[in-house]
């Protein structure tokens, strides 16, 4: 068994790793108003309680359970904010995809066609502009799609306003409304994968469901009116990619908060929080807020194990003695031998052995 | 949205924030700097070491070499400068290779701005600011006047060499992962405490409360680390936290199967060597007063006055840090937490700065008696902790080892040393690759001796032996044999490879002078007439010394130097020369010559006028030719302003031949006449008028004397006349120049016509990249002659540290007694026959000495007590004779004229 100092610098590094992973996290994502006040506080607060344990010069089990400790909220600190920038991370790729979608419909449309320079200008400006945003995105850079002085996902968006005028004007209306019609076919089948992946407890899966059905009865309609008035086929289209466009904007959202929450479910249940909120229940609904604030509390007090995982350290730290365990700890005998039968039922220990005087 | 596209012509703005963003990643911006210096300066050696002193670096060569090297995908300059938040967008738009270049040309313009580098000819080509040095020193010629036309003036220098290498720091600061920070050795110190016995002075003296005292000292230590230090030393490197751990442990504890008798600490210079070893002694003598325990903790022994007196300042920094910590500052010598003394015989010149005095007063403490020290500037701020009274008992005593082998035999060092029950616990040897040959024979012989008074005085306590250098290669080997101990005793501490950090690189240029040779110059109006019809001729001899004059003074005015605030945290100016001769003859020669020139100007003789638009000081510079071609477009004064004349535009014979030094521009550093200095016998003085100067010099010559330890932030070239006498030595020398990491310094070696100087020049590398084995260090610990000696010494020892014998007595004589004059020889014989046999076991267990051979010197001893019986003037009263003799050994300063004579003649026979 290693030294409890060497222990505690191990922990000390390993908690430091975590905080200085956790600040890089938060950079990533500090420009999108996306992590909660108190995270970013609790960035500094883990920083100080580090700087103290760092001035301890002798170490105790009591510092070294201090330290473990700060080094479990240190990396539950660098897994949310991890996940938050998951999430944002999952909402830019899909703007980027819809935007990509949207421009392929178009660059179909003229590629082999007579268009104007300037279409064609914005044609060449949109392709390049959807190309370095997806080098951003295979190299990880997500948030630069963003934060950056030259171009934005938003500022793509209004390209693609201006182009579809232009086309609009430019290209053969039938030619126009099969162009938008294949842009909605490709977006619809993303749509109803991320509506399939929300939970039937998240209550913007109805609502998305219901607000889609407009969508797909509209791109019927312009299907219709293709054949017979083309005038009014252009403008039913147009709603109906305009109402494809919004819902998978809408959905990937919602499909990434509905993630987000899951994840936030996964680090409560595998750190063994010891938390009174149903969070599976909240991560069902995508309840983001509350399983967040939950965290939150955690990470800034201190982490409240659940007594199963806590006295599984304590049992490994002293050898899996009891008596030893209960001498060394708050916890009675009866109270350990107790948490062990529940341990037991639940398949968590493989044997016990008895020593006789 | 933008309409910028990839072609388009890049913007201030990008080139601002790509320079920005890569200045701002220090540890890239380092390495590739670093790596566009080494390209150059290889590509630059490569040429000057086959002869061609013209050799340049081409910028595509350059460009390559950098693209190679840092821009493969995975290199940092991509991902964290390239690739980093502010430069990913523009990298994307206009390609990686666009980017790099426009980073690439900055770096290049600054490097020229600062001087590291200049365009040659056009701008296509490069040369290091030390390869266009090197040209001008192999061109250097012997002009001792405007009189004569160069070319009739004798070339000094046959070929020129250069090279460059790495120089490497152990990793420090506090979020550093290679670093430690202080309280990781405290907790694991304390650790260790729990399970160990402790050491027997502190059993016998503490009992079961040792634990405790450890800890409250560790806390304390705790408290100096943090607030007693200053803020950019804000943790241990790796190798210091490793030694304050072992070092501490095994002084405090008995010795268990990991505890060593000796540690040899090694590092890089200015690697903080002196920290790994003092941090842990200052820790223990904590302790040992907690303990109780008295006298003396630690003696350091330093092979030089000046060196000695340089730590003495250091050391008595960090005693005052903790003194005051403790609200001790004003206590006295025997109330203060921890004292120090130091003991040589110039000891009565050491100045401290004043602890008293606020940040606008620099007070200077001096020493006001034996006892104290007195601010100059405030006579109520008094330091009592630190003494140079010889007999005083302080916990830190410095020392050379000439001192400490007085001291093993005088009343001074029985009350320093041996008065307490308890001895000193450690021995330091600093710079300890400095004892080889006689020096170290002595040495190891003085250890010998302390060790066994250290034993005689208490035999349980178990002594620790420390020896630092920088640069030894067979550490554990050589401090075992110094010491007198196994090797497998000794522990090695030093930072591993992976705790190092290259900062940076020094430069070398090797200067073989022409053979020594008379030549004839013509004068007056023969200079114009054809050799035959030469009639007014001066002889003018060039010999070695004329080629290290010329180059003391071109390498002064043609270096590269920087003022304090050139560069972001640089408070010193990097202007000074240190120049190595081995003779105190030479010293003076030299100084005197270099100054010479100084004062009659000779290196106006090459200044480049047509770039200054001055006239008169360089004869020859085609000044108007230059200065009237000029384009107004790029608003220079002359045509050879920015970069030296191309040959095939605008050829300059002048700068061709190499009397036009084109760097020496700055008014302020280059072109001032330099005030040279020598050191000699301990003392820095004017090479031309002779009185003694403070910190008012340029460049100073010194033998070895400031080989180790001489640390003037200001010096950034040093110089080496004739070939060094052994490699370490060199590798000393060389390191007193650069102390700050990031000075790149400069050594110029100039070496003459004899087979060694010949042999350097053909291996230069050895001194500039030395293999291991040319550090190893040899000892002869066991040289019988010497060891004979100091046996004899041993056996006055004996006296000095034996309870029963009246050592006074038996030195100073009856007169002290009052019974009598001159010393008291028959208790001399007395005592050496009633403690023969004790003696004996003395020598035995001291030197491990064969029966005959302690034989022989008991009898040499036992002849020389009989000599004594002799009457100093046979058939007069010699009474007149020991009373004067009385009178001025009592009536002498501390630094007395007798001390004065033996120690300048010591001096004189170590250099």
């Amino acid at each position: 068994m290693e030294a409890t100092s060497e222990n505690y610098e191990a922990t000390l590094r390993s908690a430091r790793n975590y905080l200085d992973t956790a600040r890089s996290e938060y950079r990533s994502v500090e420009d999108f108003d996306a992590v909660p006040s108190e995270l970013v506080e609790s960035l500094n607060e883990l920083d100080r309680e580090l700087e103290d344990l760092e001035d301890v010069i002798r170490v105790s089990e009591q510092e070294l359970r201090r330290a473990e400790d700060a080094a479990d909220r240190a990396e539950l600190l660098q897994s949310v904010l991890a996940t938050v920038r998951d999430r944002e991370r999952a909402i830019i790729e899909a703007d980027v995809d819809r935007l990509r979608l949207w421009f392929d419909g178009y660059d179909r449309l003229t590629r082999q066609r007579e268009i104007s320079n300037s279409t064609r200008s914005r044609c060449s400006e949109v392709e390049r502009i959807c190309g370095m945003m997806e080098q951003l995105i295979t190299k990880n850079r997500h948030e630069k799609v963003r934060t950056n002085d030259k171009f934005s996902p938003e500022a793509v968006d209004r390209t693609l306003r201006e182009l579809d005028g232009n086309l609009l004007e430019e290209v053969d209306a039938s030619e126009y409304t099969d162009a938008c019609l294949s842009i909605i076919d490709d977006l619809l089948p993303i749509i109803h994968d991320g509506l399939g992946s929300l939970a039937d407890e998240n209550a913007e899966k109805s609502s998305f469901a219901d607000s889609l059905g407009e969508v797909k009865k509209r791109r019927s309609d312009a299907k219709e009116k293709h054949e017979t008035d083309l005038d009014a086929a252009v403008e039913v289209v147009r709603i109906a990619l305009e109402g494809a466009l919004i819902h998978h904007y809408s959905v990937s959202r919602a499909v990434a908060n509905q993630d987000f929450a899951e994840t936030l479910a996964e680090l409560i249940r595998n750190q063994g929080l010891d938390i009174e909120l149903d969070y599976e229940e909240s991560a069902a609904r995508g309840d983001v807020d509350v399983l967040l604030s939950e965290l939150i509390s955690v990470i800034r007090t201190e982490v409240t194990r659940s007594k199963g995982a806590r006295l599984r350290r304590l049992l490994e730290e002293h050898n899996g003695s009891v008596n030893r365990t209960a001498a060394a700890t708050e916890f009675a005998f009866s109270e350990i031998l107790e948490t062990l039968q529940t341990m037991y039922d639940d398949n968590e220990i493989a044997d016990v052995e008895v020593t006789f005087e | 949205m933008s309409s910028d596209s990839i072609s388009a012509p890049v913007d201030e703005q990008t080139i601002e924030t790509a320079w920005e963003t890569f200045t701002s990643e220090e540890e890239v911006y380092r390495s590739v700097k670093n790596d566009i210096l080494d390209t150059v300066t290889d590509a630059c050696a490569s040429g000057i070491n086959a002869g061609n002193y013209d050799a340049t670096a081409s910028m595509q060569n350059v460009f390559e070499a950098f693209v190679d090297e840092h821009c493969a995908d995975d290199a940092p300059f991509v991902t964290d400068v390239l690739e980093s938040d502010a430069l990913i967008v523009e990298v994307l738009e206009r390609g990686h290779e666009q980017v790099a270049q426009i980073i690439f040309q900055q770096l290049i313009e600054e490097l020229v701005d600062n001087g590291d580098l200049l365009y040659v000819y056009n701008r296509q080509q490069v040369r290091s600011h030390v390869a266009e040095m090197a040209r001008y020193f192999a061109l250097i010629r012997q002009r001792l006047s405007s009189d004569t036309d160069y070319s009739f003036s004798p070339n000094l220098v046959k070929m020129v060499k250069i090279a460059s290498a790495d120089r490497e720091q152990p990793i420090m600061g506090k979020n550093r992962e290679k670093a430690r920070r202080f309280q990781q050795p405290l907790r694991r110190i304390n650790e260790q405490i729990e399970d160990a016995e402790p050491a027997w002075e502190f059993e016998d003296s503490l009992g079961s409360d040792w634990r405790m005292a450890v800890s409250d000292t560790l806390e304390l230590m705790g408290e100096f680390f943090q607030t007693g230090l200053p803020e950019e030393f804000d943790s241990l490197a790796a190798y210091q936290a490793r030694a304050f751990e072992n070092v501490f442990v095994d002084s405090v504890t008995q010795g268990g199967s990991e505890a060593r008798d000796a540690n040899v600490v090694t590092a890089s210079t200015g690697g903080g060597k002196t920290e790994a070893f003092l941090f842990p002694t200052l820790a223990y003598s904590l302790l040992a007063n907690e303990a109780g325990i008295d006298g003396t903790k630690a003696v350091l022994t330093y092979p030089r006055r000046d060196l000695c007196n340089n730590q003495f300042e250091r050391l008595f920094s960090y005693i005052t840090t903790i003194n005051e910590l403790q609200g001790s500052i004003d206590a006295s010598f025997s109330d203060a937490p921890l004292t120090l003394s130091i003991q040589h015989g110039g000891r009565g010149d050491v100045e401290l700065p004043c602890p008293h005095c606020d940040d606008e007063v620099d007070g200077t403490l001096e020493r006001k008696d034996d006892a104290h020290f007195e601010c100059q500037q405030d006579s109520d701020h008094v330091v009592r902790y630190a003494t140079t009274d010889r007999g005083a008992s302080a916990d830190f005593l410095i020392t050379t080892g000439d001192s400490l082998h007085r001291r093993l035999m005088d009343k001074y060092g029985n009350a320093a040393l041996w008065s307490e029950p308890y001895p000193p616990k450690f021995l330091v040897l600093d710079e300890v690759h400095v004892y080889t040959d006689q020096a170290g024979m002595n040495v190891a012989n003085v250890v010998r001796r302390f060790k066994q008074a250290m034993q005689r005085r208490a035999r349980n306590q178990e002594p620790r032996f420390i020896a630092s250098s920088a640069t030894i290669n067979n550490a554990t080997e050589f401090t075992g044999r110094i010491f007198g101990i196994e090797e497998s005793s000794v522990r090695h501490l030093s930072p591993s490879e992976d705790e190092k950090d290259t900062l940076g690189r020094e430069h070398f240029v090797f200067v073989k002078a022409t053979d020594p040779r008379e030549v004839i110059v013509p004068v007056g109006d023969s200079q114009f007439k054809p050799r035959s019809e030469w009639t007014e001729t001066a002889p003018t001899t060039a010999t070695n010394l004329s080629c290290m004059i010329q180059i003391a003074f071109a390498f002064y005015h043609t270096m590269r130097k920087e003022q304090a605030g050139d560069r972001p945290g640089l408070t010193d100016n990097k202007d000074r020369i240190l120049g190595f001769v081995d003779s105190i003859d030479s010293v003076s020669r030299l100084g005197g010559f270099v100054q010479e020139t100084e004062e009659e100007g000779l290196f106006r003789l090459r200044t480049p006028d047509a770039v200054l638009g001055e006239r008169g000081n360089n004869p020859d510079c085609p000044r108007e030719q230059f200065r009237g071609a000029t384009d107004d477009t790029f608003d220079e004064g002359a045509v050879c302003e920015s970069l030296p004349p191309n040959p095939n535009l605008n050829a300059c014979p002048v700068y061709e031949d190499g009397e036009c030094w084109w760097t020496m521009q700055d008014r302020r550093l280059d072109l001032q006449a330099m005030e040279v200095a020598i050191h000699k016998s301990g003392r820095t003085q004017h090479a031309g008028t002779g009185a003694t100067v403070e910190d008012d010099w340029d460049q100073l010559i010194s033998t070895s004397a400031l080989e180790v330890g001489f640390d003037h932030p200001s010096i950034i070239g040093t110089f080496q006349y004739r070939a060094p006498r052994n490699v370490p030595g060199f590798v000393q020398r060389k390191g007193r120049g650069g102390r700050d990491a990031e000075d790149e310094p400069i050594t110029v070696v100039v070496l003459g016509s004899s087979p060694t100087d010949s042999y350097y020049f053909h291996h230069s590398n050895y001194l500039s990249d030395p293999r291991d084995e040319h550090l190893d260090i040899p000892l002869d610990a066991d040289n019988r002659f010497v060891r004979a000696e100091h046996m004899t010494a041993a056996i006055v020892d004996y006296f000095n540290v034996t309870d029963t014998t009246d050592a006074k007595r038996l030195f100073r004589g009856q007169w002290t007694s009052g019974s009598g004059v001159g010393p008291d020889v028959p208790y001399l014989r007395d005592q050496f026959e009633a403690h023969e046999p004790d003696i004996r076991d003395w020598l035995d267990s001291a030197f491990e000495a064969s029966a005959e051979e302690i034989d022989r010197v008991l009898q040499e001893f036992d002849q020389y007590v009989v000599s004594l019986f002799e009457e100093v003037a046979p058939g007069t009263d010699d009474t007149p004779y020991w009373e004067f003799f009385e009178r001025a050994m009592d009536n002498r300063q501390t630094t007395g004229p007798i001390d004065q004579l033996i120690d300048a003649l010591r001096e004189e026979e170590i250099e």
